[in-house]
């Protein structure tokens, strides 16, 4: 049975309308990772979830119990905030105990709890400390811990990891999906960066401007997006997406460059082939793109190529490390089978 | 030198002027309060004869410690009131959304606009119908009812505290009551200092009210009535004059010493990280 349930759920400010019918689940012990860019609704929806917004229409599900009308406290979830929102006059210890302290806790058990839920995260020197007194990622810790010391069947994260530095983020990445693991709780994670979805989630659900792009395993939605939107979306470097005109068993991209196609589709189409899917083949091979270099760079594990092709611009990707230097002539040529078709009107998926 | 010491020089010469022209005023109060009163007009800053008779002397013509202690019971209550009923209505402004939310606050801005002058005559006809004139409620009751200064006050002090608390909180179980009691005002400390301070003195130096709803029985009005009084029969009397002065002034100095911390915090309204 799914944990979470969301139905056609659609929220209006006043007149104007930010969610337009959105419908996913969460199976239980799932970790779903929210993702689309800034402004899209994903907060939105993550506090209709835990019931700090209140519902335009549809409805939320959380264990086959419509919540709709139930206060927060009643939902069992727990939610952690992008800016931790630690109680600043509490310590470490009381922060966590809040709760349970609320529900009317006796004191060994919550003392007991807490020291738990310490030990897990590590807190456990820093319990009679002010948060003022921790570093960022000591922060996020105890932001967690205060959820998990109330055992909630839902875990809800709001880009929990976007004020730390770039390699406390990949750390705690790791900890946040290991301690999801250790739990067995389902958890919704908020994110903008499309790698910390990937990396971390179960299943992903792309949003953008209020509607539900696409929902999937991560390796789908990179190997199959049902959309330009998604295809552009996921995956980094980001993929190329071409304008161009389709038919014949060809796609036409510009005046002098046609490639073939291997689907039958015809009129204007976004061909999308990702960066790492094109390959390097001697000027003039026959189904290769002749572009100039006009960024290289190297990370030593891979080789980001920014070229011009007339009016075309094509990014590429190599992991091994050819010679190329900027302003050379390249050709770059889709590997069989890797491309993509969307249609140029309605972006969706043709082939 | 350069620009930016001149502008400091500059800054500290101006501030030196205003500070000596707010002290002088104070300290020839103090220096004439000290002075016998055959030489108060001896124009002297340092007193030739220092004499504390003045202080003890105020006290045998009127019961002054009356007086004081019923404007510091009054100041109490009221700020008391002013703090508890004026935090409350800022925080739902504050972190309650609810509609007519903004209509609401600025209706209760736009009362600032109107001179206490307007509403003392309803004011003081819906007192003599509780029966409460000549008792001092109606010099504290009101501040029970919220007020617009301290409610603004309050608010902008509670809308720099993230709101990802109260829902943190509400989250976590805790009721509106209980957001506000040991989240927002454990937070607010510099403000309800502040405020306090401004409450006080509102209440301390209140001549009006007290002249309305008090008659001149000492065992019942302000220590304003009192100096009000003095100064009608005493007025010639300067060393006396200004030895009840600083009684009255006192208080409010001391207070200001007190707190003078969280005052400044509260008003710069930085406070929270
Ligand atoms: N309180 C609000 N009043 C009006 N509009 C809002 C409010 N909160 C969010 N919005 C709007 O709703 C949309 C979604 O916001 P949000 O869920 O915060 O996006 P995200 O978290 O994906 O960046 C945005 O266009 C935002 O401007
Ligand atoms: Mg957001």
């Amino acid at each position: 049975m799914a944990q979470v349930s969301i139905r056609d759920l659609e929220k209006a400010y006043g007149v104007t309308k930010v969610m337009h019918g959105v419908s996913f689940d969460v199976a239980d012990g799932e970790f779903v990772a929210l993702v689309g860019p800034s402004g899209c609704g994903k907060s939105t929806l993550l506090r209709m979830i835990a019931g700090l917004e209140d519902i335009s229409s549809g409805t939320v599900s959380i264990a086959g119990r419509v919540v709709n009308e139930v206060e927060p406290k009643e939902r069992d979830i727990a939610m952690v905030f992008q800016n931790y929102a630690l109680y600043p006059h509490m310590t470490v210890r009381e922060n966590m105990g809040f709760s349970l302290k609320l529900r009317g806790g006796a004191k060994a058990d919550i003392a007991k709890s807490v020291g738990v839920a310490a030990e897990v995260l590590g807190l456990t020197p820093y319990l009679e400390r002010m948060p003022k007194q921790l570093s960022g990622g000591q922060r996020q810790r105890v932001a967690m811990g205060r959820a998990i010391v109330r055992q909630p069947a839902v875990f809800l994260f709001d880009e929990p990891l976007s004020n730390l530095d770039a390699a406390l983020r990949v750390q705690m990445r790791a900890e946040i999906r290991a301690l999801h693991e250790r739990l067995g709780s389902t958890s919704i994670f908020v994110t903008h960066d499309q790698v910390e979805a990937m990396t971390m989630a179960d299943r992903i659900v792309v949003m953008r401007a209020g509607r539900l792009e696409q929902a999937g395993a991560p390796l789908d939605l990179y190997d199959h997006p049902e959309n330009a939107f998604v295809a552009g979306f996921i995956g980094s470097p980001a993929m190329n997406l071409l304008l161009g005109q389709a038919g014949g068993g060809q796609v036409k991209l510009s005046d002098a460059l046609t490639l073939p196609l291997e689907s039958a589709a015809s009129g204007a189409v976004l061909y999308g082939i990702r960066p790492e899917h094109l390959e390097l083949v001697p000027i003039g091979t026959s189904g290769s793109i002749t572009a100039t270099a006009n960024v290289v760079e190297s990370t030593g594990t891979a080789m980001f190529v920014g070229c011009n092709s007339g009016e075309l611009t094509v990014h590429a990707l190599f992991s091994d490390r050819p010679q190329i230097k900027r302003g050379d002539a390249i050709g770059l040529r889709p590997k069989p089978g890797l491309s993509h078709l969307f249609s140029a009107e309605t972006q969706q998926r043709i082939g | 030198m350069t620009r930016d010491k001149w502008g400091d020089v500059l800054a500290f010469v101006a501030l030196t002027l205003g500070a000596v022209a707010m002290i002088g005023p104070f300290f020839w109060m103090i220096s004439t309060s000290l002075k016998p009163m055959a030489e108060q007009f001896d124009m002297r800053l340092i007193p030739a004869t220092l004499t504390t008779e003045n202080y003890p002397k105020l006290f045998t013509i009127m019961p002054f410690h009356l007086m004081i202690w019923n404007s510091f019971k009054i100041a109490g209550i009221s700020v008391i009131g002013q703090l508890l009923t004026c935090s409350m209505a800022a925080f739902i402004f504050a972190v309650v959304r609810f509609p007519g939310r903004n209509f609401l606050f600025v209706l209760l801005l736009l009362t600032l606009m109107v001179p206490g002058q307007i509403t003392a005559i309803p004011q003081f006809i819906i007192f003599k119908w509780l029966g409460l004139y000549g008792s001092q409620a109606p010099l504290y009751a009101p501040a029970f009812l919220g007020g617009a200064f301290g409610t603004f006050l309050m608010r902008q002090y509670f809308q720099t505290i993230p709101i990802e608390l109260a829902e943190a909180a509400r989250i976590d179980g805790a009721s509106l009551s209980r957001i506000f009691f040991t989240i927002y005002l454990p937070l607010s400390k510099p403000a309800l200092a502040a405020f306090a301070i401004f409450a006080f003195l509102f209440s301390w130096n209140d001549l009006f009210t007290a002249l309305i709803y008090l008659p001149s029985d000492p065992e019942k009005t302000t220590l304003t009535v009192g100096l009000a009084l003095f100064q009608s029969q005493y007025g010639g009397q300067w060393t006396l004059m200004m030895a009840a002065s600083l009684i009255s002034v006192a208080p409010i100095i001391i207070a200001f010493f007190l707190a003078q911390r969280h005052f400044v915090e509260g008003i710069s309204m930085s406070g929270f990280k």
